[in-house]
């Protein structure tokens, strides 16, 4: 830069009333969304606000737990000890500790519903890829921080429950048992492991939270906002209607409103929503609490929180290299390649497959299906886990079986969908039916018990 | 202003130029990040542990009746008196690490996680622990207290303390 510019550039900034430069960076932090927004993508039953709502939840868990954090002493047995004072002795404790349990059910719950929603609507093919991935890898972000904040109580169930996940680590061939001793510090759930799950809990996981956060919005922009698609299954972007002209570029832009006065208003709302629901909760249920860690007695049925007993359903059937690992990494490359996959999702062309017409695709899914079945009801006894597939395999044969009544309606849209579509299905239907099951259907020793005998 | 006629300035002077010095520069930072990682992963494991001694006392042997299967609440193992002799099983199930307790109407060993049994000699019966309980080197002290050494194992059916 030579001397005159500079001379110049430092007269301008002397010469800078504080509140135009105030007034330039709010300019420049507007670009974080897009100016303007199709107006019939504002609507509630277009994304269900789903991403602004886990956003709200996650602004509530930093805030909540930065309060927590004043009182919270990771040792043993003071961790236990300040949960006590959180509920007899500081003012609004019971309130904070509360809502920062909910909050943190709802984010899981909300990360899940948005990614399905996300996924029905082809939100993961191109130019949106990126923020797919990013959003698995948040997804995952999200239950390590469920996992890593649970043993912070340091009660019967934060204790057994990291036991099992460490012994899970330690299930790995070859390095998985020096894994495990990285992971706590040590060869038992200690001091060590405590003051090592409340730096994940509180620094490192949050920071990369935030991080991969700001990404996956700042590409939600450049990627042209919401993904949706027109009748010939090209995707409908503001990238797109950016370079549109003439009559067509004019026709869009009267469809547009401006994303600042509109768009965020209403998500504002729906968080300021949550935030009530979530409050009303904490304040009716108290979050739980149980006795202080004991090594030496398990509690019977010990059971993780609601989206872990999904996990632990399987850990029952399988073992634990299985279910704890194997399963859950096919699940996630899974989740990251599937829309990848031509084989799986056409990407190229913007078409779903229409892979019923394949006698040989038919006749090898089918062939995969029953194997897969028989694996788990004849070895396992698996039959929980069975359910969905027999599901998949009524609904694709009821769409499939072409000499039997009219195709139209529902048969027509079962038809159309792509492999990737029947995959995630038999996926989140698993994830419901083994989560209710855990959850809801077993007792001691694991064993089949009725919800409503008490 | 055509390429050729702009001198590149390694070749001119002897200097880098930007692009090989982003490229150079990146590469030693990343060789010097890959290397710290490598030799600085030691420090995640700890060289001193303050855990307790893996060797318990575990009492006086009239202390068990004879046929008993007892559980030490404090050191999670099993102390078992047979016509045999005494051995001692570790608690800790070898599925996911629950500790497991004796069911003395059914004379098996439950595991309340995801409910293993085995029987009073460490085999499994049923459920997902994938091997049995494992047996512990156990003697007689000096002082004619029966000792067990949690971290070392021994053949299941091969030693039994006599007393």
């Amino acid at each position: 830069m030579s001397t005159e510019r500079v001379a110049t550039r430092q007269r301008e900034t002397r010469l800078l009333n504080p509140w135009h430069a105030l007034e330039r960076w709010q300019t420049d932090i507007r670009g974080i969304l897009s100016a303007r927004v199709l107006e019939s993508q504002l609507g509630f039953r277009k994304t269900w606000y789903l991403g602004a709502l886990t956003l709200g939840a996650f602004t509530i868990q930093i805030s909540t737990g930065l309060l927590l954090m004043l009182y919270y002493h990771p040792s043993i047995p003071q961790g236990y000890a300040d949960m006590k004072d959180l509920e007899f002795v500081i003012s609004s404790g019971t309130l904070l500790r509360s809502l920062h349990r909910w909050s943190a059910h709802a984010m899981v719950f909300l990360v899940f519903v948005h990614m399905a929603k996300a996924f029905y609507r082809a939100a993961y093919r191109p130019p949106k890829e990126l923020n797919w991935v990013l959003g698995v890898c948040l997804l995952l972000l999200t239950l390590l921080l469920s996992y890593t904040g649970y043993l912070l109580p340091w009660d019967q169930l934060s204790y057994w429950g990291t036991t099992v996940g460490a012994n899970i680590m330690s299930s790995i061939p070859w390095f998985g048992p020096k894994l495990r001793f990285y992971m706590l510090g040590g060869h038992t759930v200690n001091a060590n492991a405590l003051l090592r799950f409340y730096v994940l809990h509180t620094m490192i996981l949050p920071l990369s939270m935030l991080t991969l956060v700001s990404v996956h919005l700042w590409r939600l922009h450049k990627d042209g906002g919401m993904y949706e698609v027109d009748e010939e299954g090209r995707p409908l972007l503001h990238a797109k209607d950016a370079r549109a002209s003439g009559e067509e570029g004019i026709a869009l832009g009267k469809e547009k409103t401006l994303s600042y006065s509109d768009l965020l208003f209403r998500e504002v709302t729906a968080i300021e929503a949550l935030a009530v629901v979530l409050l009303t909760i904490a304040l009716i249920w108290k979050a739980p609490l149980e006795q202080l860690a004991n090594p030496m007695h398990t509690p019977n049925p010990a059971k993780a929180p609601w989206y872990f007993t999904g996990l632990q359903e399987l850990l029952h059937y399988f073992p634990p290299f299985v279910a704890g690992i194997i399963l859950p990494g096919m699940i996630v490359s899974g989740l990251i390649f599937i829309p990848f996959l031509p084989i799986f999702d056409n990407v190229k062309t913007y078409q779903a497959i229409e892979w019923f017409r394949g006698k040989r695709a038919r006749w090898t899914t089918g062939a995969v299906l029953i194997l897969v079945m028989s694996v788990l009801l004849v070895r396992q006894h698996a039959w929980d886990a069975v359910a969905p597939f027999w599901i998949v395999v009524l609904l694709t044969s009821f769409a499939a079986g072409y000499r039997v009544g009219p195709i139209n309606g529902f048969r027509k849209w079962l038809r159309e969908k792509p492999v990737s579509f029947w995959i995630m299905t038999l996926f989140l239907m698993e994830a419901v039916v083994l989560t209710a099951v855990g959850t809801l259907f077993r007792g001691p020793g694991w064993s089949w018990v009725w919800p409503w005998r008490g | 202003m055509s390429e050729a006629k702009v001198p590149k300035p390694s070749e001119d002077e002897g200097l880098m130029d930007r692009r090989r010095f982003v490229k150079t520069g990146s590469t030693s930072l990343a060789i010097a990040g890959v290397g710290a990682c490598v030799f600085g992963i030691r420090y995640l494991s700890p060289n001193v542990l303050y855990e307790p001694s893996p060797v318990v006392n575990v009492g006086k042997p009239e202390q068990y009746r004879a046929g008993s299967v007892t559980l030490d609440t404090k050191n999670g193992i099993f102390v078992v008196r047979e016509a045999e002799g005494f051995y001692a099983l570790s608690a800790v199930c070898t599925h996911l690490g629950c500790l497991t307790v004796y069911k003395a109407e059914t004379g098996e060993i439950a595991c309340p996680c995801h409910g293993s049994t085995f029987r009073r000699d460490g085999t499994t019966i049923g459920g997902p622990a994938p091997k049995a309980l494992p047996w512990l080197k156990m003697w007689l002290g000096d002082d004619g207290n029966l000792q067990v050494d949690r971290s070392s194992n021994v053949a299941a059916r091969s030693e039994y303390v006599q007393a």
